[in-house]
């Protein structure tokens, strides 16, 4: 008997020992997790407790760990020391919470600051879980932590710059998604083409003449894309007046001055935003017709009255307002040029 | 080694364009000794230029912006005292006219600036200015035995700023009118005796408040030209912030010409910020001549520059010109170029630009003319 009781005795001791020197050792832990030795608490932790078996572990073990993960950017393992946390020691509160949560009725509940710095943590972590990986669930869960800690005011200038942060992502994410959007244009053109005189008695006899242009053009466009980058189409009518005031060969003059010219510039093409929305720079691919009144002479007849030419083209776009741009587009199709520089206005 | 030597002993120099009222500088005095731009770049300036403006190719990321800033100066380090500013600039232009054209291309390099500059400031806000810049530039065309060396003074003059808004400028300086750009070769510049040599002696009131800006200058020609070569009168610019991100002005000039033509040329001035961080410049004017020959002349040209901000330090340009040499004739020109412009750190410039000339006119109806041109601007 006296042997049974020794030994309950010593059993006693022993595990009241053994308890004080783990409390000593998370107390000393603490102190160096707080003094920014964050590897050292970890060891420390790691003497005593058995950090493989985390469900074994007490909650204030767990919280510590949970932080000394946050620091040491392991955010997922963090985050599950802090559930952990929660389920063991605020497992109702918890679930009174969320509950509470999806009838927007906080206000009226009290929450345990500690359970409150939990979901601030948790915040944190979904915060950079999202930066990292764009998974819009850690984007919904971090907004929604955050969210708690706001109505009840917790570390309220910290969780409201997060919150205002995480808005500001959800601003890009939106503005990421794809949109149509019009416009209607209007402006000057200018272009330069070849025309080509042929020898009404002689087929092979053909003079390149330069006409030069100068217009208006009035049209729209469509553009399909994000903020950053995507495709527009463009098109415009335009109405020139053409000058052709060359000599050709020796004895042959062809002069005509304001010839009226019609036709239709379109260029499907791509456009990139590299730091604002408002403004572009892009690449397309234009093709243009026109169709001229130029007379022909007594021996020369003009060929090809209606002309199509295609080429590649250089098209930017600054936006002084979300609406009203400025808009210029010089394009080459072989020995025409054409330059528009013009206004839009985004419907 | 005694020319690289000279080289670093005379550091750090000119960067800043109106372009950048898309940074919210709507004027020159901020970055620059010269109220109006070009020139030495203040302490202030070359800072900024640094940790802001220019980009950080290559810059690992220990480094800092205010560590860049504070590099700037001369040897890459904070000035050592309050009143010597060395400096030294070089822009070399590399010209290929008329690409497209197998005939008629042509290809050269030309030395546009060669500049060694040394800067005094005094006085408690160092209000009292001292600078002088000297240039050699080579022989720029080979084929022509005409075309020598030559080294020439493009500005030296005292500054002094009595109050913060007023200054008085003595000295040889660029002509005070229309949009100060680099782009020498522009309508606006050639047409308007604007160009690179046209620097004058004279004295420079400036006057800068918060909302507007006046200068005026009275100048007698180019002391270190012949006494023919020389050009004398008056030319003003006023300036005003409609709002903090537009500007407005209006440029006025007389000047009589050293071949005695007298030219009146008035110009409409407009700088714009667009969306964050763009920018829009444009300059109209017109050039009426009195002919020394007899007669009138009047021109009418516009200038219109556009920059993109596609990353810090890079933009894409485009640029719209237009002249009529003589509003009597229906002759006329267009000049389109695209571009882009890096600085892919502080002391280094490049930019390329591809113009589309266009000649519009009963006799001047010529096929479109391509020239590319690419430039490098070092400074250290």
């Amino acid at each position: 008997m006296v042997l049974r009781v020794l030994l309950l005795f010593t059993f006693i001791t022993l595990n009241v020992a053994h308890a004080q020197n783990r409390s000593l050792y998370l107390k000393k832990a603490q102190k160096e997790f707080f003094k920014g030795k964050t590897d050292r608490s970890l060891q420390t932790l790691n003497k005593f407790y058995n950090l493989k078996q985390p469900h074994k572990l007490p909650s204030s073990v767990l919280n510590l760990l949970g932080l000394i993960y946050q620091k040491k950017k392991n955010f997922t393992l963090s985050s599950k020391l802090f559930h952990l946390v929660i389920r063991k020691s605020y497992r109702k509160e918890h679930n009174r919470v969320v509950k509470e949560l999806n009838f927007d009725n906080l206000e009226d509940l009290d929450i345990n600051p500690k359970l409150l710095r939990i979901y601030y943590h948790l915040g944190q972590n979904y915060y950079y879980i999202y930066s990292k990986t764009n998974n819009f669930s850690y984007f919904n869960a971090s907004r929604t932590y955050f969210r708690i800690c706001d109505k009840k005011s917790h570390l309220a200038n910290s969780t409201k710059r997060y919150l205002n942060s995480l808005n500001e992502k959800l601003d890009y994410v939106q503005s990421l998604e794809k949109t149509i959007t019009f416009y209607a244009n209007a402006g000057g053109i200018l272009f330069q083409e070849t025309i080509t005189l042929v020898n009404k008695s002689d087929d092979k006899d053909e003079v390149d003449l330069v006409s030069n242009n100068e217009g208006v053009c009035v049209g729209g466009g469509m553009m399909y894309g994000n903020i950053k980058h995507g495709w527009d189409v463009y098109g415009c009518f335009y109405s020139a007046a053409a000058m052709i005031s060359n000599t050709v060969g020796s004895s042959v003059q062809y002069k005509q001055k304001d010839v009226s010219v019609t036709g239709l510039y379109m260029s499907p093409g791509y456009y990139y935003r590299p730091y604002d929305k408002l403004s572009s720079i892009g690449l397309s691919v234009p093709l243009f017709y026109r169709q001229a009144e130029f007379s022909d002479t007594d021996n020369y007849s003009v060929k090809a009255k209606g002309q199509l030419s295609a080429g590649i083209a250089i098209d930017a776009k600054w936006g002084f307002t979300e609406n009203w741009s400025i808009d210029m587009r010089l394009s080459n199709m072989g020995s025409t040029n054409v330059f528009i520089n013009s206004v839009s206005y985004r419907f | 080694m005694k020319l690289i030597f000279v080289l670093l002993i005379l550091s750090f120099n000119i960067w800043a364009y109106p372009q950048f009222i898309s940074k919210g500088y709507t004027n020159c005095l901020t970055c620059h000794y010269n109220p109006y731009g070009n020139g030495p770049l203040t302490d202030y300036g070359r800072a900024v230029s640094a940790s802001a403006l220019a980009d950080r190719l290559f810059v690992p990321k220990s480094i800092t912006d205010d560590d860049l800033g504070n590099a700037s100066g001369f040897l890459f380090s904070t000035p050592k005292n309050k009143w010597f500013r060395p400096a030294y600039d070089y822009r070399g232009l590399q010209l290929d006219r008329a690409i497209s054209d197998e005939e008629n291309k042509d290809s050269k390099y030309i030395t546009m600036q060669n500049d060694a500059t040394v800067t005094l400031q005094f006085g408690k806000r160092n209000n009292i200015i001292i600078t002088g810049t000297y240039t050699y530039l080579p022989a720029q065309d080979e084929d022509d035995e005409d075309d020598e060396a030559e080294t020439f003074s493009p500005e030296h003059y005292i500054g002094y700023r009595p109050m913060k808004e007023l200054g008085i400028y003595v000295g040889k300086m660029d002509k005070v009118f229309g949009i100060r750009v680099p782009d020498h070769i522009s309508y606006s510049k050639t047409l308007n005796n604007l160009g690179l040599r046209s620097q004058s002696h004279g004295v420079l009131l400036h006057w800068n408040d918060k909302d507007y800006e006046v200068g005026v200058q009275v100048f007698d020609g180019d002391k270190e030209k012949k006494e023919e070569e020389q050009s004398s009168g008056i030319t003003s610019k006023f300036e005003y912030n409609l709002t903090k991100n537009v500007r407005v002005g209006a440029s006025y000039m007389r000047e009589t010409l050293s071949n005695e033509d007298i030219q009146d040329v008035k110009a409409a001035l407009l700088k714009a910020r667009i969306g964050e961080a763009s920018s829009t410049m444009v300059e109209i004017g017109q050039n009426d001549k009195e002919l020394n020959s007899g007669g009138e002349r009047s021109s009418r040209y516009a200038f219109w520059q556009s920059h993109l901000y596609l990353k810090r330090g890079m933009y894409f340009l485009m640029t719209f010109e237009y002249l009529k040499s003589d509003l009597n004739e229906d002759a006329h020109r267009y000049r389109v170029s695209p571009g882009f412009q890096y600085f892919p750190w502080q002391r280094l410039e490049v930019r390329f630009d591809l113009q589309n000339n266009k000649s519009y006119g009963e006799t001047l109806n010529t096929q479109d003319r391509w020239d590319l041109l690419g430039q490098v601007h070092l400074w250290f």
